[in-house]
């Protein structure tokens, strides 16, 4: 990197050595470096997902930590030393923030030190951890561990009527989908986007918790279906849309009495899960990240699969042990 | 600190500026003032080392928690700010550069597009991440309402998360008010190549700004 | 140590800082915004003296409920000797609680008041507002305006905290420990009223501290280098780098608390997932350090006023000053001896370990102010009373930290008055009789009258007698087994709370004979000289009072602050004190002062 830095060169006064000028040209430098630092630290991220997924390597957790916070460490002495100009000021600045980063670490180190490190003697000093919490006193908890009352309201949300009606639906589009998806039928590919997305879109989180379904969902989803149907037909794909019209006359033939009896919670928060943790589901609408995605999807490989993979090798008594 | 003498001069108000009584020259006082605000940043940056300090054991602690809770967010916002916070940076030095040469309209334009990135970013932070994630529950503490939890401690993973973000959006506001307040000054020809400390210091405290999401954009988004 | 060139009379303000400027009003407008770091100074000493006095009154009511045991009456079933609740309206109670309520509320007031309030910024900000320029032979702080706006923070977040009385008050100690203060009051804003007036206070702390940090950094007189400058300055300088480096966790950490109360974040909180100990973590890696703020501009007060009234050359200038930042930088790594009982074995053991580290740099300051006082010609008035009270008070509550810091004594002194005492022998023997000191000390410089010795010196004694029956007694309790925080006790512990709380009375006399004496020193004090004590710092070259920008032209720094075997200070009076022995072979230099000149 080039010092293009110059001094000040008409002061009045005394000393100028704090009024460097950092011209333009050593700015943009830095900036192209910080950018380029950016790039790589994602890259570096997405190559270990990458690595762990496609070959099968799972690296140990601190190459990950260690890199991403050396290249972070890089970025923000770029940034304190140019932008910030440290590197042409008065010295005790930097010490200032030298010794402010120090007092950091002690904050960290010793307070790890306590944390990490607790029931190595006594058993009953790491306590009785619940996992998640007692829930003790928490409003809707109901002395259960946070995300436990989370799901149970949920599950609750999946019992009432409405809600249970669009899910139905929603489940037999989803089984459509994957019919097709599983047919080699002419159109078929094409059909099974269409109601996949449909279905994706019925099962999203906002579908049930923001915008909770209303009366009628049955007549809805029918017409919907009709409506992408008929899209398909203008577009040419005659097959394609008979696949998506016979998947809205399949949910128009649901005996809603007899699919509500047998209409199962459990079965169907699984189902939601599934969608979840396998990606599709994406809290900001059609926008879902590759990146991201397959590491939820990692996550959800099975259960054994999914404990942490640090979790043994840190060896703290205290951490992961949830209480089953 | 400023006295401005009202001496009825044609000179623009920067070059009319006088140092404190108490200082010996103009010179030592943009230094006092210069190391008084490097202080207060290490305030600042041990005020986040709470939040740090937070993260770091329990990341330790529940690591699947935090593999999970980074799992659920995306990280090409968390890039697509730090970039947004970046060019922010970079206009803002700028700026300062055009007020030491006294390019002041320049200097101008560079304060006007530093507000406009600090704005793009809290855009992008509502928006994006704050406004849908906290919708189907994704919040912290007694809050939480995520039923697809994996890990217990997947409500403290979002205390964390919004307690850090949101302390760091409060100073991207702050940032924010300082430059216009500058931005404001500078079409009053306050600030000139002899007297610019405030746009010095409301530089140092953006960038401090920009400093802090350096660290929080791996911590939460990368690292799983 | 000061020459002052009598070239340079630029602003022509000649006049007492304390000079009226035309009526009542106008005087009080004048002192609401004025940047003079002198009024600012002496604003603060007002508002931590009312603070005093009201965390005061608080103290008197605990020790008041404590004069006897609460005892339920077999016959009748009523509750007997609960003073606060009979105090309060409830008459005739049959049940202990609403009593204890009150007691709960009394001492978290008295502790909040007392640490956020009156130690904390008492010595820094009104003592050290007023003499740091002076001491540097500077015209004012680095940031005058900073100054006066860090004064009117600490009002308004006062304010805010003590407001919260007015809503019933707080029960969670001045610990503020999760989860109980999470939880306690759910719901309502009382809590969050008190946190966030200490949070706020914090910023009045951080304030002053970086604006004395560039001060000394930048603004000292031209030829004074860092070892010339007095000791009171480096305390002043060490603690102010604690305030800054400290007190931003401690703004975080009650953040977080404010927002586990209304939010429910959980990160303190065992119920939501988080750690308990890890607020206590939070909470003492700021309020350990603090201590040090506490104790070391008091120990600065001491370096100085224990050289001038001795008027001896310091013993181990250099020792002390680096004991300053010895014990600033160690005092960042033992905060974990709050938590012994809590924390694991491994962190315990070496915290403890480096406890004790502490004990050095305390110790070297003890030892060097003993030397220096040896063969000193020593003035016997109230601040050298105080300064020999400080040394000997300071000492016990020095000392007895170390049975706290030992892990196996601490298991069974921890929560007892036994650290009750511990902590109020350094922060009242330390801080406050240091205070005293000071206050006594600069009083002529500050108000330009003196004071009564008489009065002066019986007001300390006073104070000293009253002090250790209060606290002597309380670490008996201690070690016998009485626990803090509690409104009652079994009778066997009667004896000695009885003499506590008598104590806390004579305390009281004392006080008052002092407030008494300073009233009548504005009004009817003699005219005090510029130098009443034969100091070799550059405030004593100042006028008493001084002007309103400090010094007649700009001084300059020629000697040591504390060369009384080469230097004969000016205004020196040969009637006052005697004439150290010259170095072998030279007279003494006379320094210069504008007086002698004109
Ligand atoms: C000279 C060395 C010192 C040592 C070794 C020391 C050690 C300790 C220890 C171990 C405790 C915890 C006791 C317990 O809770 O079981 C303690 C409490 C305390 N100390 Fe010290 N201390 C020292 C000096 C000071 C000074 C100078 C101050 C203040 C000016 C101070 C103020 C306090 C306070 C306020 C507490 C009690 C806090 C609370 O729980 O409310 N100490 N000290
Ligand atoms: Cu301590």
């Amino acid at each position: 990197m080039s010092h293009s830095a110059q001094h000040a060169d008409a002061h009045d006064h005394g000393e100028s050595h704090s009024h460097a000028i950092v011209g333009p040209g050593l700015l943009r430098t830095v900036l192209a470096f910080l950018l380029f630092f950016t790039v790589l630290t994602v890259a570096f991220a997405q190559i270990e997902v990458y690595v762990e997924h496609a070959v099968g390597i799972r690296l140990p957790w601190w190459v990950n930590v260690i890199g991403a916070m050396s290249i972070a460490t890089v970025k923000s002495v770029l940034v304190m030393a140019y932008f910030m100009q440290l590197r042409y000021d008065n010295p005790i600045n930097t010490l200032a923030m030298l010794f402010c980063f120090f007092a950091l670490g002690l904050f960290l180190m010793f307070t790890g030190l306590d944390l990490f490190s607790r029931g190595m003697v006594y058993d009953f000093k790491s306590g009785p951890v619940i996992a998640g919490g007692t829930g003790a006193g928490v409003p809707g908890a109901n002395n259960q561990p946070l995300t436990q009352a989370a799901k149970v309201r949920f599950k609750e949300r999946l019992a009432e009527n409405n809600t249970r009606e669009w899910l139905i639906c929603a489940a037999k589009v989803e089984d459509a989908a994957n019919a097709a998806a599983h047919s080699k039928d002419a159109g078929a590919a094409e059909a099974a986007a269409v109601l996949a997305a449909q279905a994706h879109h019925m099962m999203d989180l906002h579908a049930v918790m923001v915008h909770p379904p209303e009366a009628g969902a049955q007549a809805v989803v029918v017409r919907d279906l009709e409506a992408q149907a008929n899209t398909l037909r203008t577009k040419g794909n005659a097959a394609a849309a008979e696949l998506v019209a016979a998947a809205a006359r399949s949910v128009q033939g649901i005996d809603m009495a007899q699919a509500r009896a047998s209409y199962s919670v459990e079965a169907m928060f699984d189902r939601l899960a599934a969608v979840a943790h396998g990606g599709h589901h994406e809290d900001h609408g059609a926008a879902s990240s590759s990146g991201n995605a397959s590491r939820a999807r990692t996550g959800v490989t099975g259960v054994t699969g999914h404990a942490a993979p640090h979790a043994n090798e840190s060896g703290h008594g205290h951490g992961s042990e949830a209480t089953p | 600190m400023s006295t401005l003498s009202t001496s009825s001069s044609s000179k623009p108000l920067w070059a009319r500026y006088k140092p404190a009584i108490h200082f010996r020259n103009a010179a030592e006082e943009f230094d006092a003032c210069k190391l008084g605000f490097w202080l207060f940043l290490t305030t600042e940056v041990l005020l986040f080392g709470g939040i740090f300090c937070a993260y770091f054991i329990f990341r330790t602690l529940y690591p699947d928690a935090w593999k999970e809770g980074s799992g659920l967010l995306d990280w090409r916002f968390g890039a697509g700010n730090t970039v947004v916070l970046l060019l922010s940076s970079y206009t803002m030095a700028v700026s300062i550069y055009c007020i030491q040469k006294d390019q002041q309209f320049r200097a101008q334009l560079n304060l006007i597009a530093t507000l406009f990135f600090g704005a793009l970013f809290l855009y992008i932070k509502l928006a994006y991440e704050y406004i849908p994630k906290w919708s189907v529950g994704k919040r912290p503490g007694s809050m939480f309402d995520y039923p697809f939890a994996e890990s217990a401690h997947l409500p403290l993973w979002w205390s964390v998360y919004y307690c850090g973000t949101a302390i760091h959006a409060a100073h991207v506001i702050i940032g924010m008010i300082l430059i216009a307040r500058v931005l404001w000054r500078t079409t009053k020809r306050h600030y000139g190549p002899t007297h610019y400390t405030m746009v010095e210091i409301t530089g140092l405290y953006w960038h401090l700004v920009d400093l802090i999401w350096i660290f929080l954009f791996p911590l939460l988004y990368l690292i799983h | 140590m000061a020459h002052t060139a009598d070239t340079h009379h630029g602003d022509g303000h000649h006049g007492s800082y304390l000079e009226r400027k035309g009526g009542i009003i106008a005087t009080i407008f004048d002192w609401a915004t004025t940047v003079d770091h002198k009024k600012i100074g002496v604003m603060y000493l007002f508002a931590i003296l009312f603070m005093f006095f009201l965390g005061g009154v608080a103290a008197l009511a605990v020790r008041y409920e404590l004069l006897v045991p609460v005892t339920i009456d077999p016959n009748t079933g009523q509750v007997q000797g609960q003073f606060l609740a009979a105090l309060f309206g409830s008459d005739q109670p049959t049940s202990v609680s609403p009593g204890n309520n009150i007691y709960n509320r009394m001492f978290t007031l008295h502790g909040a008041i007392m640490v956020f309030m009156v130690i904390v910024p008492s010595i820094p900000a009104s003592l050290g507002n007023f003499l740091l320029p002076l001491m540097l032979g500077a015209k004012d702080v680095a940031f005058p305006r900073l100054n006066l706006l860090s004064w009117y923070i600490y009002v308004f977040g006062s304010i805010f905290a003590v407001s919260s009385i007015i809503l019933g008050g707080v029960d969670t100690g001045w610990t503020f420990y999760t989860p109980y203060s999470a939880t306690t009051d759910a719901g309502h804003p009382k809590v969050v009223l008190m946190v966030l007036g200490a949070f706020i206070l914090g910023f009045s702390s951080i304030l002053t501290g970086l604006n004395f940090v560039v001060t000394v950094h930048k603004l000292r007189a031209p030829g004074m280098g860092w070892f010339d400058m007095p000791l009171f300055v480096w305390a002043i300088y060490s603690s102010a780098i604690i305030q800054v480096l400290a007190t931003p966790v401690i703004g975080i950490t009650l953040l977080l608390l404010v927002f586990e109360r209304v939010l429910g974040i959980g990160i303190f909180d065992p119920a939501r997932g988080g750690d308990p100990v890890l607020y206590q973590h939070f909470f003492w890696f700021y309020s350990h350090p603090v201590v040090y703020v506490m104790i070391l501009p008091g120990m600065g007060v001491i370096s100085d006023v224990l050289a001038v009234q001795a008027h001896k050359k310091i013993f181990g200038y250099r020792a002390i000053a680096f004991a300053s930042l010895g014990i600033a930088a160690v005092s960042f790594i033992v905060w974990g001896h709050h938590m012994f009982t809590s924390m694991s074995e491994l962190a315990s053991t070496v915290f403890s370990a480096l406890t004790f580290l502490v004990a050095i740099p305390t110790a070297v300051k003890v030892f060097n102010w003993i030397g220096t006082l040896y063969k000193g010609s020593i003035a016997f008035n109230t601040p050298m009373v105080y300064t020999l009270m400080f040394l000997f008070l300071f000492s016990i509550g020095g000392l007895t930290g170390l049975p706290l810091g030992t892990l196996a004594t601490d298991l069974h002194l921890h929560d007892s008055y036994f650290v009750v005492a511990h902590f109020h022998y350094v922060m009242m023997g330390g801080t406050i009789v240091a205070l005293m000191a000071g206050i006594h000390h600069w009083w002529p410089k500050m108000f330009g009258k003196m004071y009564n010795e008489t009065a002066g010196i019986l007001g300390a004694v006073i104070v000293f007698i009253g002090f250790n029956l209060t606290f002597l007694t309380q670490f008996l309790l201690g070690t016998q087994g009485m626990p803090r925080r509690y409104a009652s006790y079994v009778p066997e512990f009667q004896y000695l709370h009885e003499l506590s709380t008598y104590g806390s009375w004579i305390l009281l006399v004392g006080f008052l004979i002092h407030l008494f004496n300073f009233l009548a020193s504005l009004a009817v004090g003699k005219k005090a000289p510029a130098n009443p004590w034969g100091g070799m710092t550059m405030e004593w070259v100042a006028d008493s009072p001084p002007t309103e920008h400090n010094f007649h032209g700009d001084p300059v720094c020629t000697h040591g602050p504390y060369d009384f075997d080469r230097v004969v200070p000016p205004h020196w009076d040969p009637k006052d004190y005697p004439l150290p022995a010259p170095e072998a072979g030279g007279r003494p230099m006379v320094a210069h002062s504008p007086d002698k000149h004109d």
